[in-house]
């Protein structure tokens, strides 16, 4: 079963913008959702960073919480 | 009458809530959690560095870098083409199709639980200002500074525990049960049944 989020997330529509992304939307948003780390900090209430990806990791650009030197 | 009883009926709240969850669900578009909304008025300096790289993400070069270098560490480089790939770059990473509520709307929904509480003992005909917490409270821990020292404690222990397990009886309880989580289950299951057989010990050694 698909994501019930699919519709509010900002990285599934991302996630089709090129050929090699689907990979996520592949292993996450089609087949396992449930271990979408995005997925469960918004069932559990908690505001999601778009930052985060499904892994838990953030987009390696500036991690939130790191200073600006 | 015993404060038991002159409580709200069950099959008044009940329903009160179920419409409250699907209800916030359908406006906001992220389901409702008290500790969720305290994290985001408390959070307001992190979120500001969190929009600070939700901008950096809207240059679609560093965007795409980003993303690369992501899929990559993630499924391996045969996952990902060759660097100077023809394919173009996606668009900017704005937020949510549905931008998630400023802080302040967070605290005016946790205001609002304070006036809600108000209104609805108010309608009850119980509204009354009081710093007792009830006969056991008292019996247990006493009054005066051994209790609010205790209630200090547990308020640290409570809010230690919603961030370490991500979510509180609203956000656990009501929208991940609802939504079946398996860890909203277990959490849920887990502090009612620890409230439960607490209450019932201190019931039987009282
Ligand atoms: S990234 Fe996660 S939350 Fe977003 S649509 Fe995919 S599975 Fe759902």
């Amino acid at each position: 079963m698909a994501c019930p989020m699919m519709a509010d997330c900002p990285l599934f529509p991302m996630f089709g913008t090129q050929a090699f992304l689907r990979v996520w939307q592949i292993n996450y948003c089609e087949a396992a959702y449930q271990k979408c780390v995005r997925f469960e900090m918004a069932s559990e209430g908690c505001h999601v960073p778009p930052t985060v990806l499904p892994n838990g990791k953030h987009l390696p650009v500036l991690q939130p919480g790191r200073k600006e030197k | 009458m015993s404060e038991w009883f002159t409580a709200w009926p069950w099959w008044v709240g009940g329903p009160v809530f179920g419409v409250l969850v699907v209800g916030y669900w359908k406006l906001v578009g992220f389901p409702i959690g008290t500790s969720g909304s305290l994290g985001r008025v408390t959070d307001v300096v992190s979120d500001r560095e969190s929009a600070k790289a939700e901008a950096a993400l809207e240059d679609p070069d560093a965007l795409a870098a980003a993303l690369r270098a992501a899929t990559m560490e993630q499924f391996g480089a045969d996952a990902v083409p060759a660097a100077g790939s023809t394919t173009p770059p996606p668009a900017a990473l704005t937020s949510t199709g549905r931008p998630p509520l400023p802080w302040t709307a967070h605290l005016v929904f946790l205001l609002g639980m304070g006036v809600g509480g108000i209104v609805a003992t108010s309608l009850r005909g119980n509204l009354q200002l009081t710093t007792s917490l009830g006969q056991s409270h008292a019996t247990i821990f006493g009054t005066g500074i051994s209790a609010a020292l205790v209630l200090l404690g547990a308020g640290i222990l409570i809010g230690f525990g919603t961030r370490m397990g991500g979510g509180c009886s609203s956000g656990h309880g009501l929208s991940g049960c609802s939504r079946l989580q398996p860890g909203s289950l277990i959490g849920t299951g887990a502090f009612f049944g620890a409230a439960v057989a607490i209450s019932f010990l201190i019931e039987r050694v009282l």
